[in-house]
């Protein structure tokens, strides 16, 4: 019995990454209006698709990536596939240097969240752009990318309390 | 799924890996197919929306109530870094709106001689649901907003919707709960407007800016800063005269800012506009109410979904005109 209770706690564990990404997708969709800003808001799902694809990307599937970022697309009113097709890149670039990051300091994962930031918002950018046939304006680029760059310790602050606090026993799949 | 080892472990990993390799080309691609679908068939991928929605909206609802104090916190703040200014904003404002007061009052009057002597009918009643905005966009290449209100509260595509001060956008997407609106400032927005003084047409385009452009004027209008905007009521969505915009800038193409700060969307009203004159295949019933044709057909108008509103269907004289959504200049 407490095998199988352990068993259960763990398998639900494991699913908090995804979890956590999804309360966050939520959470950067409600109508927090900064004053003189029009709707820009920080790229969440981004910050916590990039943190669990370096620290726990058992957990964090290529697939979990996909799903959560076709979420924000039919939540949100874009192009459909936008997101899914840029969490899937920031999951495959995190992928990619995970062995680099998973030792290094807080000050490195966040220049490497930096370079990541400026290579998938701006190719947003340039798809949405092409879609339209008529460049975007480019203030709230901008402006989402100083955004996401200021808010994303504390979002990583708190990704890593929740993993420590309940990921940190050995939660394999 | 348990741990393999030894032999099994040796061949597994690179099969492993190269499936790993394999999903994310597979992935990629079907983004990349997701993008073109939701270009080709949008019936499909708006009914797919407003299925999420309704799913998601109850726990955005919930939340909505500490959104709407954090929100209230970050006005108030704003409020005290600018209070000089608002207050000289308001004491010239308040200076110029009095004398429109003593004009108000005496069109007012005018009005009601010229409608007893023409036999008017009052205007028509509007009647309005009110929804709360419970996410926004989600990104920065769209301006939308999501309404926890939809087709039971008799919300439909294409309804204009108001907020404190005037035109926000139009109902988009509905679904049985929620509803989608896409605001004035969104890329895809084609408003037919007026200018308030004149009432040169022109239609109002937005372009994810602030300000929106205004096209299509002709060329005999001349648009000054500060000149209003209002619907025009071409197309027959929704009614004329409804505030929409301010001029801020005439030179190279002429820019409006909303009267609604889009920033800052809480409570909104959906009009629900009279459809039995859309329906209407007489071309004289797109005119606005005043003329009697639109009085014979005031009665059945009333939709059931805001009682409070809405005067009984039955009722044999014409409803008592609403306030139109009060403008603020």
């Amino acid at each position: 019995m407490s095998a199988l209770l352990r068993q259960t706690s763990r398998r639900i564990r494991a699913l908090l990454p995804i979890f956590s990404s999804i309360a966050l997708v939520m959470f950067g969709l409600l109508p927090i209006g900064l004053p003189h800003f029009d709707s820009v808001g920080p790229a969440f799902a981004l910050m916590a698709v990039f943190y669990w694809s370096i620290f726990r990307s058992d957990l964090m599937t290529m697939a979990g990536a996909f799903l959560i970022g076709l979420l924000l697309d039919l939540l949100s009113a874009g192009p459909l596939g936008l997101n899914a097709l840029a969490l899937v890149l920031v999951h495959e670039l995190g992928m990619a240097q995970r062995k680099v990051f998973l030792g290094s300091s807080f000050l490195m994962n966040w220049a490497a969240f930096a370079l990541v930031l400026g290579a998938v918002l701006p190719a947003g950018w340039m798809i949405v752009s092409l879609l339209h046939w008529r460049l975007q304006p480019t203030v709230p680029l901008v402006a989402q990318l100083l955004l996401s760059l200021t808010l994303y310790p504390a979002v990583y602050w708190a990704l890593s309390k929740l993993e420590r606090r309940w990921l940190r026993t050995s939660v394999a799949v | 799924m348990a741990r393999r080892t030894g032999r099994s472990a040796w061949i597994a990993a690179p099969i492993r890996a190269l499936l790993q390799r394999f999903a994310f080309l597979l992935l990629l691609a079907a983004a990349a197919g997701l993008i073109l679908v939701s270009r080709i068939d949008r019936p499909a991928v708006e009914r797919t929306r407003a299925l999420v929605a309704d799913v998601v909206e109850p726990v955005l609802t919930a939340v909505a109530q500490p959104v709407g104090v954090v929100n209230a916190a970050i006005g108030w703040v704003d409020d005290i870094l600018f209070v000089h200014e608002e207050n000289f904003r308001l004491r010239t404002e308040n200076a110029r709106l009095l004398q429109w007061q003593e004009v108000a009052r005496r069109l007012e009057q005018d009005n009601a001689s010229l409608r007893r002597l023409l036999a008017a009918g009052p205007d028509l009643t509007n009647t309005f649901v009110t929804g709360r905005v419970i996410a926004d966009g989600g990104g920065s290449f769209v301006r939308t907003a999501l309404l926890n209100i939809g087709a039971k509260d008799g919300v439909r595509k294409g309804q204009a919707v108001i907020g404190e001060g005037g035109y926000v956008g139009r109902v988009t997407e509905v679904g049985y709960r929620a509803a989608r609106i896409l605001l004035l400032t969104d890329l895809n927005s084609r408003l037919p407007v007026m200018l308030q003084e004149g009432g040169h047409r022109a239609v109002l385009t937005g372009d994810n800016s602030p300000f929106p452009r205004l096209e299509y004027l002709t060329g005999a209008a001349k648009p000054v800063i500060g000149m209003h905007v209002v619907t025009s009521g071409d197309g027959g969505q929704f009614p004329a005269g409804i505030p929409v915009a301010e001029i801020v800038s005439t030179d190279g193409g002429v820019r409006v800012r909303p009267l609604v700060d889009l920033g800052r969307l809480d409570f909104l009203r959906v009009m629900q506009f009279d459809e039995t004159r859309i329906d209407a295949e007489d071309p004289s019933a797109a005119l606005p109410p005043l003329l009697p044709q639109a009085q014979a057909q005031a009665p059945a108008q009333a939709p059931a979904q805001a009682p409070a509103q809405a005067p009984a269907p039955s009722s044999a004289t014409p409803p008592a005109s609403a306030p139109a959504p009060k403008p603020r200049p």
